[in-house]
Order: C-alpha cells, then structure tokens, then sequence
C-alpha cells in the first residue's frame, strides 16, 4: 500500500516558518539606537 | 468496540511522521528563504530600490551596503551622516514619497548617468562615536576590496553638541562597539561592561550568519519604525488623522535644540576627538573625502550669532584638516528659512538642492 502524501506535517511545518518569520519581522523594538531623529 | 482515548486522538494529530514532515518542510523553506535573501542582498534589491537611510540594523549589514555600493560599474558614493540624511521627518510630518525624496535618493537620481551607486550609511541619532565605528568598518571593506569609493561626511550641528560629552551619550547604537578600537572605546563608553551582553551577541553573530535575519530587520524598518508603539500609533494616524503638535511640547523642542545654536564647540570634547580620529579612515577610503556641514534653519543659527556660527565651522574646518584634496564645504547658511521642515532636516526640495550642491563638487568622474 502506497503511503500517503503528508499534507498535514507539510501545512504545519510552513506554519512553523510563517511564525518564525513573523517572529523575526514584529517582536521587539527595532533597534538599540538611543537618540532618535525627534530628540534633535 | 472500538475507543478512541484522547491519547491516541492526540498521536493521530501529532503523530512521528507528521512531526518528521513538519520539521523538514520547516528547514526547506528556511534553507530556501536563506538562498532567496542571500540572492536579494548580493543583488542589492533593498539598498537599490528602497532609501534605508535613518536605519542600520547591524554590523554585518554595514559590511553588505558598503559591498553591494562596491560592485557598481563606477565608484559608489557612501554617505555617512545622520537623520538629516533620512526620511523621519519627512514621514513624521506625513509627506508622501518621503522616501523617494531624501538627501541619498535625489543624489542617486543625479549620480544615474554616470552610473555610480549612492549607498547610505547614515541612520537617525548617530553621534561621532557611531561614526568613528562606521568609518573604520568602510576603510576595512574598502581597502579589503580595493575598488575606489567617494565618501561625503555629513556633519550636524548637533553632532558637537557639549549634551553628547556626557557618559552614555557618546554612542548610539551598542551593536558598532565592536568596530572600535579599545582606545576609542575606552573614551567613549569607559564604564561599559567587559563582555557583551548576551543579547547583543545573538544579534550580532544571527546577522553575521544569516542573510534572512539581516533582511528580516530591514524588511521590518519599512514600517514597523521605530518602536511597535510608533507603528500602532501610525496606524492609529491613518483612520483618525494627525493630532495636531501640541504648542507647550514644540515650544519646549524649540528651546532645546536653540541651545545647540548658542554653543562654543570645544576642541577637546569627545565628540570632536571622535571626529578627528575618523576624518583619517575616511581619507584612507577615499582620499578625495568630501565633507559637508550641513545647512541649518536661519531662524536657528542666527540665536548664536554670526560670531559663534563662525567660531564653530572653523573649529570643523581645523579638526577636517588641510589635506591637499580634503574638501571641507560649509553650507550652514546656504540655505533659506523655506526649505527646512524644522531646524535640520529639510524639505523635498531641500534634499534635490543639497544633493545639487554635493554632486558639483564630486564631479562627474566620481
């Protein structure tokens, strides 16, 4: 019997890559810069 | 008859196999995504399209502008500077196209006939201890490279003010530590810990490896800057509009940044010894250095008067030095009262007649 094609494991690891991604784009402030341009 | 615990209902959602496909349709498309940024960033798809001025996310990043300017037909012109040089105040005051119409964008359009890159170095709040780090950093990619470069050195008034002599105001951005040399850095941060923190050399070595990561952290300036509460509030802005500025906190500004107009710059003071110490890595990547002091708002220079507005440029003038090809430009009163948006930053149309201004005196044979 052939197995069949594993839609589930392949859907959830490309939601596992849209999170880290999304991780990556939106968590945290954007830089460790001190002075920004509103303080001059 | 057949039950189903809730156990084995769970390994029927989770089971090895679907957890094995999972995790190699995540690595895969990591690995993809890895490939596609290393192909976005080596063929400059942000830096060429997309005016990064105001941000610089890390290290490795500076690396990869400098390069990506390098591999032009002509020389690339690196800007360094700060937020004069960006579009903040430009989107601050929500003007459209403020991207397209910053310093480095008009200048790139004027630098197209002769083919020659314009690469943005600057980023909003560097300080001189930021840009002695950067200056090292470019003499480094371009001597390691050995193509020529043209270098422009932006310098604001507020650069030299005596706020930034204090301890913990010499630096901006903690992640260019690395590219100074212990003695600036003694200077500049002299109570800084040994080591860095953890979570700056996660930051530092993710960038350094990852292509995807340092895309990821430009990819995320382009609206989400520069902190998520500014890009709630923006969102906030489009549906209700502006609030106007209130009159007690512009008042106060005002008063502040008139004090930068009033002030003797000191030769000795950490920002001008960072300066001095720059000027020389600069002129190793470029020994036709071109620096400018930028224009700044008549309604502003003139609360110092003529006398220190020109005790100040001269001071400039000595630490840029009297090399044979050095140019140092002052256009402190170049301009009038109508192309700034405040005391610093200019308009559209102040950015196009500056990037005029800079583009004559590098010529055409950049």
């Amino acid at each position: 019997v052939r197995a069949r094609f594993p839609v589930r494991g392949v859907l959830l690891g490309a939601l596992l890559f849209v999170v880290f991604f999304a991780v990556l784009l939106f968590a945290g402030d954007l830089s460790s810069s001190k002075f920004l341009y509103v303080d001059f | 008859v057949a039950v189903s615990t809730p156990a084995r209902a769970g390994e029927k959602v989770l089971d090895r196999r679907v957890a094995a496909t999972a995790a190699v349709t995540f690595l895969l498309l990591l690995a993809f995504a890895e490939l596609v940024s290393r192909g976005l960033s080596s063929a400059g798809a942000l830096y060429g399209q997309i005016s990064l001025s105001g941000v610089i996310t890390s290290l490795p990043e500076l690396e990869d502008r400098v390069r990506w300017g390098l591999r032009g037909q002509s020389p690339p012109v690196l800007l360094l500077g700060d937020s004069v040089l960006g579009a903040s105040a430009m989107c601050e005051r929500g003007q459209p196209g403020a991207r397209r119409s910053t310093l480095p964008s008009a200048l790139a359009d004027r630098r197209a006939p002769v083919r020659s890159r314009v690469v943005s170095l600057a980023a909003d709040g560097l300080v001189p201890g930021d840009l002695e780090a950067i200056s090292y950093v470019l003499e480094r990619t371009v001597s390691r490279l050995a193509r020529p470069a043209r270098v422009v050195l932006v310098v604001n008034v507020r650069m030299l003010a005596s706020e930034l002599d204090r301890e913990g105001q010499r630096v901006s951005r903690e992640f260019l530590l690395p590219a100074l040399p212990p003695a600036s850095r003694a200077e500049l941060v002299p109570a800084a810990p040994r080591g860095e923190a953890i979570g700056t050399r996660l930051y530092g070595g993710a960038a350094s490896a990852s292509a995807l990561f340092r895309l990821s952290q430009q990819l995320r300036t382009l609206w989400y800057y520069p902190t998520p509460a500014d890009a709630r509030q923006r969102l906030v802005e489009a549906v209700f509009g502006k609030p106007p500025a209130g009159d007690v906190e512009e008042a106060a500004l005002r008063m502040r940044v008139e004090g930068f107009y009033q002030e003797l710059w000191r030769e000795d003071a950490p920002a001008a010894r960072a300066l001095r110490r720059l000027i020389p890595a600069l002129r190793h990547a470029d020994p036709r250095l071109l620096v400018v002091f930028s224009p700044q708002n008549p309604s502003y220079l003139e609360k110092g008067g003529p006398e220190v507005a020109t005790a100040n440029a001269n001071l400039l003038r000595t630490i840029v030095g009297k090399g044979d090809t050095v140019s140092f430009v002052d256009l402190s009163a170049a301009f009038g009262e109508k192309l700034f948006l405040d005391h610093c930053h200019l308009t559209a149309e102040g950015n196009l007649r500056l990037a005029e201004e800079i583009d004559r005196r590098l010529g055409s044979h950049a």
